[in-house]
């Protein structure tokens, strides 16, 4: 049985990687549970100067479900090379940088850092919702996408992977600017743009007022999405949005992922992404599956 | 953070409302072991009072309000605390409960120049200290985060 897969040019022992933003820079979780379990692990959003992130309160809990509007709150990219990429290199597992910035040149210099650092690849943040400059306003359009990831492409020999947001009308147009840009893959999705009210203090939970949602609340949507993408573009896709088991990363794999990631996921059970690996390759003997990678896009429309 | 040393104080003030007492119950009980404790305790009405026996056997003096006035002495408890702490000698206030009363003791010990720790509360994501949602801002500047700094902060340190 073969679960190793080959994702945009990163080699990552199952298809199994965790979500930006929702698993620090590893350590925490490694007292849970051997990260060399996992495919691969996306970073914390990293910029090039710290960033402190936005005033509280940052997250609240919705319908199968949470709002968070961290802000990007990070340690910077060259604190990150210098403290914990050494222990991260040490895991046995892919390390992905998620790359974010305010401006295009600002992700053009941590991206030019990143090339010469000992990582497997780059996801270029162009997604979050929380940050008023830059992120989703270059992540909402066709040349928006384009323009970023062509820069950045210039800087970068990596392996580069661009998230895509889900607030737009239609989610096939940001993912074909980075293929047509030069990108060897794009996750998708980064959060739903959502709003809850406290109707006592009249005033929503969030300091922020808006947050991205995630959790299961979102995951068809993001099935949706990623069947769509799939038919648009010939590179390859990082499933994500709602996944908490086996049977949902499955479910992504079918609708045209070759690889996932768990995020909210990690809040609800530290032990989530491995339960997923675990999850996948009974479902891999049960319906007698020898490759993991023969069930990419094999849903079958109705 | 740097814990206060239980052993080097004399006279202690615990102060909480609502939920909040049931940490400053654990505290008390060592604390009186070696400080003479005073523990001014609100809550909003006669059915919320919570603890008042186990908090008896644990203070040298304990205060009671409510907000109604259904039980014990009506108002806030922290205008109790503030009439006493003038003729009492304070070495240190410890605090758990609702915001407002966080911010009035946290206000009360910088006036008065009292060691002040206060627990407090925030939405939480993992509580791992990676989803970094629980922040809490600092005076230094930038956050930390109530699950793995905190939950109790020195009050001179945080920004409520």
């Amino acid at each position: 049985m073969n679960t190793e897969v080959n994702f945009a040019g990163i080699k990552m022992k199952n298809p199994v990687t965790v979500a930006s933003g929702t698993f620090g820079y590893g350590r925490e979780y490694s007292q849970f549970f051997d990260l060399s379990r996992l495919g691969g692990i996306i970073t914390k959003g990293t910029s090039i100067k710290p960033r402190d992130g936005n005033k509280p309160s940052r997250i609240c809990e919705t319908p199968s479900g949470m709002l968070n509007s961290i802000g990007l709150q990070n340690p910077g990219v060259e604190y990150f090379l210098q403290y914990d990429l050494p222990w991260l290199k040490q895991q046995d597992t892919a390390v992905i940088v998620n790359a974010c910035g305010s401006t295009i040149e600002d992700y053009v210099e941590v991206c030019k850092i990143l090339n010469n650092a000992d990582i497997d690849g780059v996801e270029l943040n162009l997604s979050c919702p929380n940050v008023k400059a830059g992120c989703l306003a270059f992540g909402t359009t066709y040349e928006g996408v384009k323009e970023v990831t062509s820069r950045v492409r210039k800087v970068l020999d990596k392996p580069l992977i661009v998230k895509l947001t889900p607030n737009v009308t239609d989610i096939t147009l940001p993912a074909k600017a980075a293929e047509d840009a030069g990108a060897d893959g794009v996750s998708l999705i980064n959060t739903l743009l959502g709003m809850s009210i406290n109707i006592n203090t009249r005033k929503p939970y969030l300091a922020n007022n808006t947050g991205g949602l995630s959790g299961p609340a979102v995951r068809p949507v993001a099935v949706r999405m990623v069947y769509q993408v799939s038919q648009a573009i010939n590179i390859p896709i990082l499933g994500m949005g709602g996944i908490v088991n086996g049977n949902d990363a499955i479910e992504f794999m079918l609708a045209g992922a070759s690889a996932v990631s768990i995020g909210a996921g990690n809040f609800i059970d530290p032990y989530t992404s491995v339960n997923t690996v675990k999850g996948i390759e009974e479902y891999m003997i049960k319906n007698k599956i020898e490759d993991i990678n023969e069930i990419v896009g094999k849903v079958e429309m109705n | 953070m740097a814990h206060l040393n239980l052993q080097d104080i004399k006279i202690l003030q615990f102060f909480g409302g609502g939920i909040g007492v049931f940490p400053l119950y654990e505290l008390a009980k060592n604390a009186i072991k070696s400080a003479k404790v005073n523990t001014y305790l609100g809550f909003r009405n006669k059915e919320a009072v919570l603890l008042e026996k186990e908090f008896e056997s644990v203070s040298n003096k304990l205060v009671i309000t409510t907000d109604d006035g259904s039980y014990k002495i009506h108002g806030f408890a922290i205008n109790e605390l503030k009439n006493d702490i003038e003729s009492d000698k304070i070495d240190a206030i410890f605090a758990c409960g609702p915001l407002p009363l966080l911010k009035a003791v946290q206000a009360l010990a910088k006036e008065k120049n009292i060691p002040c720790q206060i627990s407090l509360e925030e939405r939480m994501g993992c509580g791992l200290g990676v989803c970094l949602g629980c922040a809490v801002e600092v005076v230094t500047g930038g956050y930390e985060h109530v699950c793995k700094q905190g939950p109790v902060f020195d009050s001179n340190k945080v920004i409520i």
